[in-house]
């Protein structure tokens, strides 16, 4: 259910990718809408489902793409699959963690289909251009990534959420009382 | 953001789609090719949203760095245009009813047919100096090549004028390229997101053209003969006999019979015309109509029309 709620948004991030990603661009670095929704998904999604959206949209960029049919099959994935343990690990809730964690992955991912797509078209690899490229990506992911988080964190706190927050802060403070 | 108890994915899974992923790797083009056409053409309604909301942003956030003088001559440009669209309406209504008079007046009028193979014009930007540069130096390619941004070297080493449309445009070698109704060449070379140019007046341009002279009872068209450049200023045209009157000012207009457009298309005007010594054939020489340069042109492309293919 939550794969095909997810679905026009996928859409909409090809799109921008490959209209309006190129306008964006700084220095050849642009912007990577589809990893970037992919990973703010998978922040959200657990399991199974957040690795077959993973594999749905690699397949969908390999099929964009001029050479390297399941390059992104595979970077996407693991991506995803890094992404949900670091998820458990780190709190993705805050803008600039989630933000980190997407400009790293995003680096690496296209560090690594860079490498596989020019290797399997038989042409020249430029290690410092990929380097560069590969980082200067992941980075302005990353800035993207915070500055569409960080909006969401001054939308008013919903009603539930407000009064369990309240409460858990009422009990803490009298365990705090209690352990002094 | 997380879930409270968010799960993982067990590596295995990754694994095992990792592996089908790089299965695909091997998968052989015919396999691959229509799921990539299919995407691209999944894609494509909202690439063209996109950018026709970033042109619409464009026109209504930007200034238009036009003046008070410059609008009031648009204005009346504006007021030219409409009077003559008002006048070639009027004109064309007239006709229309005199051709329901005619197709009345004949007992034995065919039946309209709907033809097989349908023109299409697709407009295609002519890259600047500039842009060109980067894009054969592979300098805007790097951008997205580790998106799998490659185009072909054969347009990229090219050096006659690009085109930014290529196979994804629907373009394919030898399709005739105009500006308005002047034909500019045809298509040389095409890649996957680009092609080059073929001028009318480049070596290797040939092309079928008829000649016209313009007498009181409106355009006569004459013999039909090859147009072909030579890499110089105008273009040649060849096979025309002895026996046709050709002069200077005569109009060269494309030949054909294929019927694709309702209408020929407009090579230039004969600046010399004499006669092929030891043959019976003259020799002209046309100078293109076409301006030297533009920034947008049309590609004529023939598609098979759908209508015929679904009424089957």
């Amino acid at each position: 259910m939550w794969l095909i709620a997810f679905v026009p948004l996928i859409y909409i991030a090809f799109a921008l990718q490959l209209t309006l990603a190129p306008q964006l661009a700084i220095a050849g670095c642009m912007p990577q809408f589809v990893p970037l929704l992919l990973l703010l998904i998978v922040f959200r999604m657990s399991g199974i489902a957040g690795l077959l959206c993973a594999a749905g949209c690699g397949l969908i960029a390999d099929c964009l793409a001029a050479t390297g049919m399941g390059v992104a099959v595979v970077s996407f994935t693991w991506i995803a699959f890094i992404a949900q343990r670091a998820s458990s690990r780190l709190s993705p809730r805050t803008p600039v963690v989630a933000g980190s964690i997407v400009a790293v992955l995003v680096a690496v991912a296209e560090m690594a289909s860079a490498v596989a797509r020019l290797w399997l078209a038989r042409e020249q690899i430029a290690p410092g251009e990929i380097v560069w490229l590969s980082f200067g990506n992941g980075i302005y992911t990353g800035a993207v990534a915070v500055a569409v988080l960080f909006p969401l964190t001054l939308l008013p706190v919903s009603h539930v959420q407000s009064s369990v927050t309240h409460s858990a802060g009422r009990v803490a403070n009298r365990w705090k009382m209690l352990t002094n | 953001m997380s879930e409270r108890g968010h799960a993982s994915a067990s590596p295995w899974l990754a694994c095992a789609i990792s592996v089908a992923g790089i299965g695909l790797l091997f998968a052989p083009a015919d396999l691959t090719e229509p799921w990539r056409v299919l995407v691209r053409d999944a894609v494509q309604p909202g690439q063209q949203l996109l950018v026709g909301v970033m042109e619409w942003g464009r026109i209504v956030c930007l200034p238009h760095p036009e003046t008070a003088s410059d609008n009031g001559s648009r204005n009346e440009e504006l007021r030219a245009v409409e009077l003559r669209v008002r006048q070639q309406s009027l004109e064309i209504s007239h006709l229309q009813g005199e051709l329901r008079i005619a197709r009345e007046q004949n007992p034995l009028a065919a039946a309209q047919s709907v033809p097989l193979i349908r023109p299409d014009l697709i407009e295609a930007r002519v890259l600047g100096e500039e842009i060109a540069a980067q894009w054969r130096g592979r300098k805007l390619l790097d951008a997205g090549t580790n998106r799998g941004l490659m185009e072909s070297a054969l347009v990229l080493e090219g050096t006659r004028q690009i085109l930014d449309q290529g196979i994804d445009g629907g373009l394919r070698a030898e399709q005739p390229v105009y500006v308005g109704r002047v034909v500019l060449g045809k298509i040389d070379l095409v890649g996957k997101w680009s092609s080059t140019l073929l001028r009318v007046t480049d070596a290797g341009y040939t092309g079928r053209a008829r000649i016209a002279r313009r007498t009181s009872l409106g355009l006569h068209f004459g013999s039909e003969g090859i147009i072909k450049g030579d890499g110089g200023p105008v273009c040649r045209l060849e096979k025309i006999p002895l026996s046709e009157p050709v002069g200077e000012g005569d109009e060269i207009y494309t030949g054909g019979t294929d019927g694709v457009l309702p209408f020929p298309m407009f090579y230039g005007v004969i600046v010399k015309a004499e006669p092929l010594s030891g043959t019976d054939r003259w020799s002209i020489d046309v100078k293109p109509a076409a301006p030297d340069s533009v920034d947008r042109v049309q590609v004529l492309r023939s598609t098979v029309n759908s209508a015929r293919l679904m009424a089957n």
